[in-house]
């Protein structure tokens, strides 16, 4: 059955490519030393709470920066001077801070899963943005919307399920991981 | 000019997320998020290649993006990235030797209807 194949499969891989598994990572053996020298602890945030940061500000730096730039006028040229006169309305510049947030979560959430696991972190932005609609501005959401919603959270909910890091660490085109260690 | 901003959208998007992604895994697990740890990440991404080319390839994409949403509408924008998807779990596979099994394949194939729904 396909079902079982996929489980067998995915459970190799976490044998052959030791993932790190959200969670597991708050081990105590690596705080322990910084403890009894009393030095300043790193802010750790679990894989969960980076993803959640992730969607968090890409919405709302989607919104911000999309209201701000209604605001400024049309917005297409190839010249930077548009641009940066764009910059000096707030809804803008909050936009781009919560962009710049986006940025450094998704670059450190990449460095802990696989592209192919993180991709649908940015798909969760049109269901929120779309429940935003409905419950706080009471626009109607249509059935088609609320079906590809549905779709949305399926495959979410799949892609969720599978093991979040397969990726080789090695450098692109260097020896295989397993000669590398 | 719509399409040349589809292009510019979808192109420069994926090639950063393949080079990001390649980027990143070549640092190291990021796990620190003082504000500290924060610069000292940024001043040795400054010196990464492939996330000095990946950041400002998704630069440009955003850039289109933004400069599309204000010359369409949203249902106009939302489908070329739809497509975005699944190219991009396939690229992953064959560049980033990433092991797709049958759920991630379909969980971008429903995520790419969805999202082609969802901006209809």
């Amino acid at each position: 059955m396909a079902h079982e194949r996929g489980n067998s499969d995915e459970l190799q891989l976490t044998r052959e490519f030791p993932a790190k598994v959200p969670g597991s990572h708050l081990s105590t053996a690596i705080l322990a030393p910084g403890v009894l020298e009393n030095r300043s602890q790193p802010l750790r945030l679990r894989t969960g709470t980076v993803i959640v940061l992730l969607v968090v500000s890409n919405v709302l730096g989607n919104f911000s920066l999309s209201r701000g730039l209604h605001q400024v006028g049309r917005l297409v040229s190839f010249s930077p001077w548009p641009y940066i006169h764009a910059f000096l309305n707030p809804l803008v510049a909050v936009g781009v801070l919560l962009l710049m947030v986006w940025l450094i979560s998704q670059l450190s959430l990449l460095s802990r899963v696989d592209l192919s696991y993180a991709l649908p972190a940015t798909s969760v932005s049109y269901v929120l943005t779309a429940l935003m609609a409905e419950f706080l501005l009471h626009e109607r959401v249509s059935a088609e919307r609320w079906i590809g919603i549905g779709l949305i959270g399926l495959g979410v909910s799949l892609v969720a399920r599978s093991v979040p890091r397969t990726a080789p660490a090695h450098k692109f085109g260097d020896l295989p991981y397993e000669a590398a260690q | 000019m719509k399409w040349l901003l589809i292009a510019l959208i979808v192109i420069p998007g994926t090639i950063a997320d393949l080079l990001n992604a390649m980027g990143m895994k070549r640092n190291g697990e990021v796990y620190d998020f003082r504000p500290r740890a924060i610069f000292r990440l940024i001043a040795s991404l400054a010196r990464n290649p492939y996330v000095g080319v990946g950041v400002p390839a998704m630069a440009v994409s955003f850039f289109a993006l933004m400069a599309l949403l204000s010359i369409s509408k949203l249902s106009f924008a939302v489908p070329a990235t739809a497509s975005s998807y699944v190219l991009e779990t396939a690229l992953a596979k064959y560049i980033l030797r990433e092991h797709i099994g049958w759920r991630r394949w379909a969980g971008a194939s429903l995520i790419g209807c969805g999202v082609l729904l969802v901006a209809i």
